[in-house]
């Protein structure tokens, strides 16, 4: 009570101030709560491959609600969910919010977000479960399925033609194997070249490795979660996945993935582990590729170790409502235009992967795509615990893979290290 | 920029307000009103709000649901001062501000006396170069450096490995937190040099000429000269430029953040990026808050004498 | 330096031209860097052994940039908030500096001290706290808001520069207006207010400079992308293909220009301003 009161007089004498301001400052700004504004917080992934989704969207919505107008607002990933955190603890919160499937469990649990009905979304029967059961506590539905993105292999067709490889590998000893005749071909004469680029903080990919050898990231045990990256499957997936790294990847083994179109489109790499798009933007100026490039990478299915293929990081996206928004309504029905049949289509047409099974067989097998929709198949996520994102935020996983990749630890040492850093904020909200 | 140097009354402040000057006992409470209700309406608030948050115990519940976090009195405090690694953190972050004060002003010092000896040409170049160094977005800055020290295709380890008997084809600067800090410390000194060598350079041009001849014809040189007759003269602007950059390094957080790509290491952590992490990471906010509030303790602390110094200089009544 | 200048004193002199030129060739080899980044071909940038000397010169990055949908309304707001916190922070931090500069009165210590600390609160700390108190105002994506956030953190630095400037000017030049007839404020208008141009400008460029290069504060209170600022605009040249090194390095070049040329057309002022200031402590 006593905080609250003395909130309003701070507010008045803020006001009084501002008054006076007035006539030196435009103020643009009315707030958004007060109007007939539909609010929506996308990533900027939307902005950047499907744009025209958004407008037709839009469109769809405006027929209905022809008076709401829909504010789309873009954001950056790494910084959007401190602006999210804000938003949410004050009073004029956005309508709808995208969220990464492996950030939903702390904002749930949390109380932030507004129950949805599955019945009221398309496919809501077949959305993958990488997607929805990140939306689910206790029964019911907090978020809706926005799209998934799987990793493949992505090679050079000129350089593996040059290196006498007439198809890409099905197999891991054949992966391999063509990994050693790139290497011994083209590292020769370029010093730089990487075979297999794999960077040291790349976590999604040697997380892909730990789970092949039937390992998990984190286990739930009697009500608590506990990291498991020193259990003996673990440590078996970690190592072969610094075995890979050792051999094949030349350059900087600190990085993460951030900017692997750019490096690859350098030219300096034979092959590597990405999301399909990764291969165009390597040809793309953009994102500091190179245009020559263009048409000289194709993508395939990754094998694992375990002599199945890879399982792959289901990163994906989620929409969700939050629950101080005050047209829950309106947003409800703009998400299940934007993420239903004909809108999912859309994404599958610039090579994204739809947030369902049903419509994965509509992934053409040929595309590049191809190779991501089966690989989805064995798709894994994040653990859903509730302090998965402090595990994420903190870089446990990416201090532990680049203390592996350089040699500073053991892989045993350097896992039994980032249990421990897992076990201390994984079970906190 | 000495040149255009307006001629202005040598003569010094009598002392501030004599006594008796202004009888209207109001009007100063009246001038300052402004600023005090500025400053108590946008900063008051969030200011005790961090205070009572470092005793509580906020997570995010509580924020999202605007419901008031149990009290836990001193338990963030005890937690805090018995790990070891926030102590490492302190340590880290004095060895920093100390490095980057110590550097920035050595420079500065040394380049705006280098200004009063060169041509004008060059002395007009050396400012230009400073002013647009000084209008440098951070976040550009940490982006030109990180480019500039990238492992495969930066331009340092190009020069270095021009160097006889040196390779540092894939150097990683940021592997070792020592070569990490070393770069981080160039970007912050490259980025606070301006400010203080403009400013002491300006300060030297208050420095009357017959002075400094005075003592010349007494036959003193070099080093003396500037310790027994220049420096005194610039004191005050050396203080107040030391102290501000003191602070200023103390809590340094955008070059941290921005050149470890929003993701800094844990041996990357000082007292800024420390309390932001815990707040805006793991959603430990009192926690971030009681780093914050230690924070500006410790700076207070340090700060004492500094206060006191420039309370004397500036309040001599 | 006098007209007999010795064989010494010129040799000395050829040092510091030297000393001089080396240092600033350093200090401004990263701008030059970013200016190449921005003008060479894509295809050039990532290039090793690095080129130091562009093949051909291309504007295209700069097209780039500024065909960005939301380029314009992010300098048009840029500019409203960095002239919003210069103004105001100015107006009302000059009343505060004369306050404390020309008058004796209980509390006065205490409000120097404090405007000494409010310099050493972590603004990280802040963000969530201040957010709330915008919110329940209204002012969240408001450049107001953001304007009246600035303005807290400028006007100590602010009062504290213009209190050494106002120290400079005589008081007995004010009490002389007065003698004539001049009110209170007429001294102040006509006699202080013209001997503190240059302490007003040095002032307002280094509020400038931090108005227009935040982006922590402002990227949580402003989520309309049309009223971001350039700073803001900036990040966006990162995108999750990775980083436009050529987009971003250009736009940088066009953040920083009109900083760069208000500082170039009111340097002089500036260096006479901060010396006054600073001297005066």
């Amino acid at each position: 009570m006593a905080q609250r009161t003395s909130r309003i007089s701070a507010g008045l004498a803020v006001l009084a101030l501002v008054t006076t301001l007035a006539g030196c400052s435009d103020n643009s700004g009315d707030s958004a709560a007060d109007s007939g504004d539909l609010t929506v917080w996308l990533t900027v992934d939307a902005r950047e491959s499907w744009p025209d989704l958004v407008e037709s969207t839009n469109k769809r919505f405006a027929k209905k609600y022809p008076d709401v107008k829909v504010k789309v607002q873009y954001q950056q990933w790494t910084s959007k969910n401190q602006k999210i955190d804000a938003a949410l603890a004050g009073e004029d919160v956005p309508d709808i919010v995208e969220m990464g499937n492996s950030e939903t469990t702390n904002y749930i649990v949390n109380g932030a977000f507004a129950e949805v009905d599955p019945k009221d979304y398309d496919n809501s029967k077949d959305w993958l479960p990488a997607l929805s059961t990140a939306c689910q506590l206790d029964g019911k539905t907090y978020c809706v399925p926005y799209y998934v993105g799987a990793r493949v292999g992505i090679y050079r067709t000129d350089l593996f033609e040059k290196a006498g490889i007439e198809e890409p590998p099905k197999t891991y000893p054949q992966l391999l194997a063509d990994l050693e005749a790139l290497k011994e071909k083209h590292g020769a004469d370029d010093e730089k070249f990487s075979a297999m680029y794999m960077p040291g903080r790349y976590w999604y990919a040697a997380m892909a490795f730990v789970k092949d050898a039937g390992g998990e990231m984190a286990v739930e045990r009697d009500g608590r979660w506990h990291g498991a990256m020193s259990s003996p499957k673990s440590v078996k997936g970690l190592t072969a996945w610094y075995e890979l790294l050792d051999t094949y990847h030349v350059g900087d083994r600190t990085k993460d993935n951030a900017d692997e179109p750019a490096v690859v489109g350098q030219g300096h790499v034979g092959m590597f582990y990405g999301n399909t798009w990764e291969a165009m933007a390597a040809a793309d100026k953009r994102s500091g590729g190179n245009p020559e490039l263009k048409g000289k990478f194709d993508t395939f299915a990754f094998p694992g170790p375990s002599g199945e293929l890879l399982p792959p990081f289901l990163g994906g996206s989620t929409l969700a409502v939050p629950a101080k928004s005050k047209k829950q309504e309106m947003a409800a029905e703009w998400i299940g235009l934007f993420t239903d049949s004909t809108s999912q289509r859309k994404l599958i047409e610039v090579d994204t992967l739809p947030n369902n099974s049903a419509q994965l067989d509509e992934v053409p097998a040929d595309g590049v795509n191809g190779p991501a929709a089966k690989a989805a198949e064995r798709g894994w996520v994040t653990p859903l615990a509730p302090g998965w994102v402090a595990v994420e935020k903190s870089n446990i996983m990416q201090e532990m893979l680049q203390s592996i990749a350089t040699g500073k630890k053991s892989v045993q040492d350097a896992a039994e290290e980032a249990d421990r850093l897992i076990d201390e904020v994984i079970n906190e909200n | 920029m000495k040149t255009a140097d307006p001629p202005r009354p040598r003569t010094r402040p009598k002392r501030p307000g004599a006594p008796g000057a202004h009888r209207r006992r109001a009007l100063p409470y009246l001038l300052i009103a402004p600023t005090m209700l500025a400053l108590s309406a946008v900063l008051g608030y969030p200011l005790v709000k961090l205070v009572l948050l470092s005793f509580q115990d906020m997570t995010r519940k509580e924020l999202f649901a605007g419901t008031d976090p149990p009290w836990v009195g001193f338990k963030q405090y005890r937690s805090i001062f018995t790990d070891a690694f926030f102590w490492e953190v302190v340590g880290r972050t004095a060895l920093f501000t100390v490095v980057c004060v110590g550097l920035t002003m050595g420079v500065a010092m040394g380049v705006a006396l280098l200004m009063r000896q060169v041509d004008p040409w060059v002395r007009v170049t050396m400012a230009g170069v400073l002013v647009a160094v000084w209008a440098m977005p951070i976040m550009v800055a940490a982006a030109v450096f990180r480019w500039l020290t990238d492992t495969d295709y930066g331009v340092v380890n190009w020069a270095l490995g021009l160097l006889p008997g040196a390779d540092f084809t894939g150097h990683n600067w940021f592997a070792n937190p020592w070569h990490g800090f070393t770069v981080i410390v160039l970007v912050v000194v490259w980025g606070a040099v301006p400010f203080a060598t403009i400013t002491l350079h300006a300060a030297l041009t208050q420095v009357p000429a017959e002075l400094e001849e005075a003592a010349r014809v007494d036959g003193a040189r070099g080093w003396q000269l500037f310790r027994c007759v220049t420096f005194p003269v610039i004191k005050p602007a050396f203080v107040m430029v030391t102290a501000l950059m003191a602070i200023w390094d103390f809590g340094v957080f955008n070059q941290i953040w921005l050149m470890r790509g929003g993701q800094p290491e844990k041996e990357y952590y000082l007292l800024g990026v420390y309390s932001f992490t815990e707040s805006f990471a793991v959603n430990r906010y009192s926690s971030g808050a009681a780093i914050a509030v230690i924070t500006v303790l410790l700076l207070l602390v340090g700060a004492v004498v500094y206060l006191r110094q420039l309370l004397r200089m500036g309040e001599v009544e | 330096m006098s007209g007999t200048a010795t064989r010494q004193g010129r040799r000395g002199r050829r040092l510091a031209n030297t000393l001089g030129l080396l240092f600033s060739a350093l200090m401004a080899f990263p701008l030059y860097w970013m200016l190449l980044t921005a003008l060479r071909p894509a295809s050039e940038i990532r290039h090793s052994p690095p080129r130091f000397w562009p093949s051909q010169l291309t504007l295209e990055h700069f097209q780039r940039a500024m065909e960005t949908p939301t380029f314009w309304s992010n300098v048009r707001s840029s500019v409203i908030i960095g002239l919003g916190t210069v103004v105001v922070s100015l107006l009302i931090g000059t009343l505060a500096a004369f306050a404390v500069a020309r008058f004796r009165f209980v509390g006065r210590r205490a409000f120097v001290m404090a405007i000494l600390c409010i310099q050493m609160i972590p603004l990280a700390g802040l963000i969530i706290p201040i957010y709330l108190l915008l919110s329940d105002l209204g002012l969240t994506d408001s450049l107001t808001g953001v304007i009246v956030t600035y303005l807290v953190f400028m006007l100590p630095f602010t009062v504290w520069l213009l209190r050494g400037f106002i120290q400079g000017i005589p008081v007995e030049l004010e009490e002389a207006a007065m003698v004539d007839g001049c009110t209170r404020f007429g001294a102040f208008r006509r006699v202080v207010l013209p001997l503190l141009a240059p302490g007003l400008v040095a002032t307002s460029i280094y509020s400038l400079v931090q108005a227009w290069n935040e982006y922590v504060l402002v990227y949580v209170l402003l989520s309309s992308n049309d009223k971001q600022t350039l700073s803001i605009w900036l990040v966006s040249f990162q995108t999750s293909f990775g980083t436009d090194y050529g987009g971003m390095m250009a736009g940088a070049t066009l953040t920083a220009l009109p900083v760069l040329i208000f500082f170039m057309l009111v340097q002089r002022r500036v260096a006479a301003g901060l010396a006054a200031g600073a001297v005066k402590g």
